[in-house]
């Protein structure tokens, strides 16, 4: 288990001292895949160090198994840093050793023997699928390569712990793809605990079991994936959440809300598991004899689970609208009342955006 | 072809090889004292800057000081002001190898500041890396600053060489002899010109060896893939 608590970092810049870390308490549980999402500057990368003490907290614990990290002599946070891996974007592999190398050398810093360090590192490139460029130095391969060599070596200990700090974002969307998919099998196969930093909200979606979302060195929101996406508090949550659930209703739209006559509400519909795609809106019109028109709808798959975004106008009388919003509430999706003058201007926003 | 070589330069040609050998020796007997003072230089000035990974203010500042001193003596003054220093060592003021005093402490704190910024060239996250595997201060130098500096450390170290050819001309001043030597003593105060252009080719022959042999090798040691 790893746990931070109260951690705080000052950095002092020209322009006077700099609030890196403000306050922040976390805790990761054996075995589970955490996410870290925040804007560049937001303090996600300098958390994570202070996992393995790359960056030493000004306050605050670090808590790794309950090892007290601050309290280490520099003999004993060596050794413990051996077993908390850690691959970077820009994969950090020394240029001029072979991949073998590569992987070798956290083993031979360790003083592990020759005859060992081959089976491993031949054990670890044929886990990370590159066998066959055991001699290649890294400049010949592709970056999706790099960052399996990366992995590779940062499994090359046996560690507890794999701390990811932005390792797809130097690389493209399939590539980022696959080496997700290798980072869960890292989680399963080894049952290795994984702390991802990342920018990018398809990367927690896929995944990330848990979630903090830092802001300005804080951490703003914490929780399940799911509910995360499902239910985003913060505004910059928010904006997190719309690079996969982009749930603005299109300007084109608007008119429609405008035109409409008779009695009307917007409907935020939230839903997870397969009642995502239950048939919602025919059961509105046969039991309410609700007229609805959608504005938004969306179902995507977050960390192996269904999660159903639809937004619609409905038009009917008042009572009718609220009791059917009573009714669908109780067994089906979360209902949320929208303010059509506030989606107004959030396509004002998105509009000038 | 003896006979020639004493008519056309004015000199016997056991003296042109003694002359070459001479240089070789001042060169690489100087090289290799200097890049051994010059490594931990380099290093104490990578490790001890203010935002290296064992920042030493007054250590990085006293090192500093004294490579800027010692840069900042032009060789031939460098030569006259190290010789107490120079008969303490070697026992006598002037030879060839009393011109390795000067030398080498000429050639150590040149060379250590292109090796420092050599290694400042790799990049911070191989350190971080390093850190991250548990690596000593020892074994980050050793296995991670050292190697991928390797390339820019040739080049550096050929630079140093040329330069060290220069200062051995010089040397002839103390007495050391040598390929400059024999241009100055017999070349230009002989008024020996075929002698003086021999001299010349030979010393752009040197250079040019040396360089085309630095960049090979740092061309190798870059794409070795």
């Amino acid at each position: 288990m790893i746990e931070l608590r109260h951690i705080t970092k000052r950095f002092t810049t020209s322009h006077g001292e700099l609030h890196a870390l403000d306050d922040v308490s976390l805790t990761i549980n054996d075995g589970e895949i955490y996410g870290i999402i925040g804007s560049s500057g937001a303090g996600k990368s300098t958390l994570l160090r202070c996992i393995n003490l790359l960056e030493r907290p000004d306050d605050g614990a670090v808590l790794v198994d309950d090892v007290d990290m601050l309290s280490l002599r520099r003999g004993a946070l060596a050794g413990k840093r051996r077993r908390i891996g850690m691959v970077f974007q820009q994969f950090n592999l020394l240029d001029g050793k072979t991949v073998y190398d590569n992987v070798a050398l956290p083993m031979r810093l360790a003083g592990v023997p020759d005859h060992q360090i081959r089976e491993r590192v031949e054990t670890l490139l044929g886990f990370v699928e590159l066998s066959d460029k055991a001699n290649t130095y890294p400049p010949r391969l592709s970056g999706g390569q790099k960052q399996r060599v990366g992995i590779a070596r940062a499994l090359a200990n046996n560690p507890q712990i794999l701390l990811c700090d932005e390792a797809t974002s130097a690389l493209d969307p399939e590539t980022t793809e696959s080496i997700l998919n290798l980072l869960q099998r890292v989680n399963r196969e080894f049952g290795i605990t994984i702390v991802i930093v990342t920018h990018e909200m398809q990367v927690i979606a896929k995944v990330c079991e848990r979630v903090a979302v830092m802001s300005l060195g804080k951490i703003v929101e914490e929780g399940r994936v799911l509910d995360v996406f499902a239910y985003p508090k913060e505004p910059i949550t928010r904006r997190f959440v719309r690079t996969i659930i982009d749930d603005r209703v299109p300007a084109p739209l608007m008119p429609l809300l405008k035109q409409e006559r008779g009695h009307q509400e917007v409907w935020r519909l939230t839903s997870v598991g397969t009642s995502a795609s239950d048939p919602i809106l025919s059961d509105l019109a046969r039991e309410f004899g609700i007229a609805t028109r959608v504005l938004y709808a969306a179902i995507t798959e977050i960390h192996g689970e269904v999660l159903g975004v639809l937004i619609v106008q409905a038009i009917g009388e008042p009572a009718v609208l609220e009791r059917a919003r009573r009714s669908v509430g109780e067994d089906g999706p979360h209902i949320e009342l929208q303010d059509i003058d506030q989606l107004r201007q959030a396509i004002g926003e998105g509009v000038a955006a | 072809m003896n006979e020639w070589i004493l008519e056309f330069f004015g000199i016997q040609p056991a003296a042109l090889g003694e002359a070459a050998v001479d240089t070789l020796y001042m060169v690489g007997a100087a090289l290799v004292l200097g890049t051994i003072l010059a490594v931990p230089m380099a290093v104490g000035l990578v490790l001890w800057r203010p935002d290296g990974i064992k920042a030493h203010k007054l250590g990085y500042d006293a090192l500093n000081f004294f490579v800027n001193i010692a840069r900042s003596l032009p060789f031939i003054i460098l030569m006259v002001v190290l010789m107490p220093l120079t008969r303490a060592i070697v026992g006598t003021r002037i030879g060839t190898t009393a011109a390795l005093v000067p030398l080498t402490l000429y050639i150590a704190p040149f060379i250590a500041r292109l090796f420092e910024s050599a290694i400042l060239d790799v990049p911070k996250g191989i350190v971080e890396a390093a850190q991250s595997m548990g690596a000593s201060t020892w074994q980050i130098i050793r296995h991670f600053l050292l190697p991928e500096a390797r390339p820019s450390i040739i080049l550096a170290t050929t630079t140093g060489t040329v330069a060290l050819i220069g200062a051995t001309a010089m040397a002839g001043v103390i007495g050391a002899g040598g390929v400059g030597d024999l241009a100055l003593t017999y070349g230009y105060q002989a008024f020996n010109t075929p002698l003086m252009f021999l001299t010349v080719v030979v010393l752009i022959i040197f250079v040019q060896g040396i360089q085309s042999l630095g960049n090979a090798l740092a061309r190798r040691a870059r794409n070795r893939a």
